[in-house]
């Protein structure tokens, strides 16, 4: 078995054993790499020398009989807004290209070293994050390993598509409104929103800070989980069969969305006893205000190079900030209301309900030739689209993992479990129990080449 | 429309105006050039439907007055 056929614990209790060496795992990362970053265009920067030193010295400690972390030996990478000490943050933006290198990890980066991971890049993304698309003029389009026609998703994009076409096993993104769940979705991999402030989010370049999170992409439930135990400072969560009491969103979080999707959440349903359709009325207004928020937020953080080098910046991006700088506080206020009502209901689901499901994005991924998906019947801009499901329940601040479907044969397809604020370990029992029914789990895409 | 589009303002049932909303631009020092205008223009007028369905929201929920 070649290490990366491995999850990321798999990985890392080779290489503690000794069945693996270190230097393999991150030859074999870098040589996958070298393969596939031409067609997906994940990375924007490998770090090779210094990796391939790290796990010199993680071998050394295995020969020497040292106790290492839950991680060591796995090589991972980060969107590319993670500081990572004496590296420059672009947060995927010229305007950041001449500041000055990061002079410590982000603590998120940090955790993960310490617990023996290898650093092997840092990863594309929309700039500044805001997007569903990781298009992005100074780095360039990140595509889908599956079908490199079409979108990865955003705006953490590469942290999905290089964990779905193998290079790595384990990732960091951000999702401040859906960056984690959608290009989870339309890359099929497992991907983590941790609840608002579970994992902290210094050292990162900030979006809006009400709604900012970090979180892991994996291949698998169980690297999820350590990778949230690491990065949360939380003990491991040992899986559990927990008796739940699980319902579907109905209404907006179905409106539109694929059928051929839908019907893999509605199996998923079954298979978690989720038959129960609640609607969340207010979603439609969570959204509005989510949309309002970031633009107002986002547009006063980065006044001072919209005046002073607009021209710098991605234009589908300046032209979003700047039309959220010249909001009026007023408009702030207002939708700081509306949100609060989104919140208290999606809240009151979740008392009653331990789990929640929903589709993570309203289609698998859309062709990046027209740039539009389908939502009941008619063509819509992807762009604007791909967050619906996501953006509304990331006010709350609520855990969410998103699951890919099982699909054999089709384009990958996500569905958002959401539970109540801490409870990530009943999202990764509900998603160990959807892998086990057949209903979830990853399939590696043919650019992959994976042999066992 | 009486929207003042102010920083202090108290905000519009009506909603937002876009070509008030455009003019805060000097103000902010903002150069909305050639090349700049009819994205931000777009955009202002997509965020004014969500402050439409906001405003909607708030008054059906008895949060604000029509």
């Amino acid at each position: 078995m070649t290490p990366f056929a491995r999850s990321a614990s798999e990985l890392s209790t080779a290489i503690q054993s000794g069945k693996v060496r270190a230097v393999e795992a991150v030859e074999e990362s870098l040589a996958r790499i070298a393969r596939s970053n031409e067609a997906i265009n994940a990375f924007t920067r490998v770090f090779a020398d210094q990796a391939l030193a790290d796990a010199r010295r993680i071998d050394e400690d295995v020969n020497a009989g040292r106790v290492l972390g839950p991680l060591a030996g796995v090589p991972f990478a980060v969107k590319d807004l993670f500081d990572v000490k004496d590296q420059i943050t672009t947060a995927g933006s010229k305007i950041l290209a001449a500041a000055p290198p990061a002079r410590t990890d982000a603590v998120a980066v940090a955790r993960l070293r310490a617990a023996g991971a290898i650093l092997v890049g840092t990863l594309n993304m929309d700039e500044f994050a805001y997007g569903f698309v990781t298009q992005n003029r100074h780095f360039g389009t990140t595509f889908n390993p599956h079908d490199t026609t079409r979108f990865s998703g955003g705006s953490s994009g590469g942290s999905a598509a290089s964990v779905a076409a193998g290079m790595v096993p384990l990732t960091l993104g951000s999702d401040t409104n859906g960056s984690v769940r959608v290009p989870a979705s339309l890359c099929g991999v497992f991907g983590l929103r941790p609840t608002h402030d579970a994992v902290p989010v210094t050292g990162t370049f900030p979006f809006i800070d009400r709604l900012d999170t970090v979180g892991p992409f994996a291949r698998t439930v169980s690297d999820l989980r350590t990778a949230f135990a690491v990065l949360s400072g939380t003990p491991l969560a040992a899986p559990s069969r927990p008796v739940w009491r699980a319902a579907r969103l109905g209404g907006w979080y179905r409106d539109g969305a694929d059928p051929d999707g839908l019907a893999g959440v509605d199996a998923a349903a079954t298979a978690l006893g989720a038959e129960e359709i609640v609607n969340l009325p207010l979603a439609a207004l969570g959204r509005s205000a989510g949309f309002l928020i970031t633009a107002f937020e986002g547009g006063r953080r980065h006044l001072a190079n919209l005046r002073a080098r607009p021209m710098d910046f991605d234009p589908a991006t300046r032209d979003r900030l700047i039309a959220g700088a010249l909001l009026p506080d007023a408009l702030l206020r207002d939708a700081e209301r509306a949100a609060a009502l989104c919140i208290a209901q999606l809240e009151a689901a979740l008392d009653r309900h331990d789990l929640l499901l929903a589709p993570a994005t309203p289609s698998p991924a859309p062709r990046l030739s027209d740039g539009m998906l389908q939502m009941n019947g008619k063509a819509v801009p992807a762009r604007a689209n791909l967050g619906l499901y996501a953006q509304p329940v990331s006010l709350a601040g609520v855990p969410v993992l998103t699951v890919p479907l099982a699909r054999p044969g089709k384009l990958p397809f996500g569905l958002q479990l959401i539970a109540a604020r801490g409870r990530e370990a009943l999202l990764f029992d509900a998603a160990d129990a959807l892998v086990a029914a057949g209903a979830a789990g990853f399939s590696w895409p043919p650019l992959a080449e994976v042999s066992a | 429309m009486t929207d003042s589009n102010s920083p202090s303002g108290t905000g519009n049932a009506d909603g937002l105006d876009v070509g008030a909303a455009l003019s805060r631009a000097d103000g902010l020092g903002l150069v909305l050039s050639g090349e700049i205008r009819p994205g931000v223009e777009a955009n202002l007028a997509l965020l004014a439907q969500h402050y439409q369905a906001v405003l909607m929201g708030l008054s059906e929920s008895g949060e604000r007055g029509p």
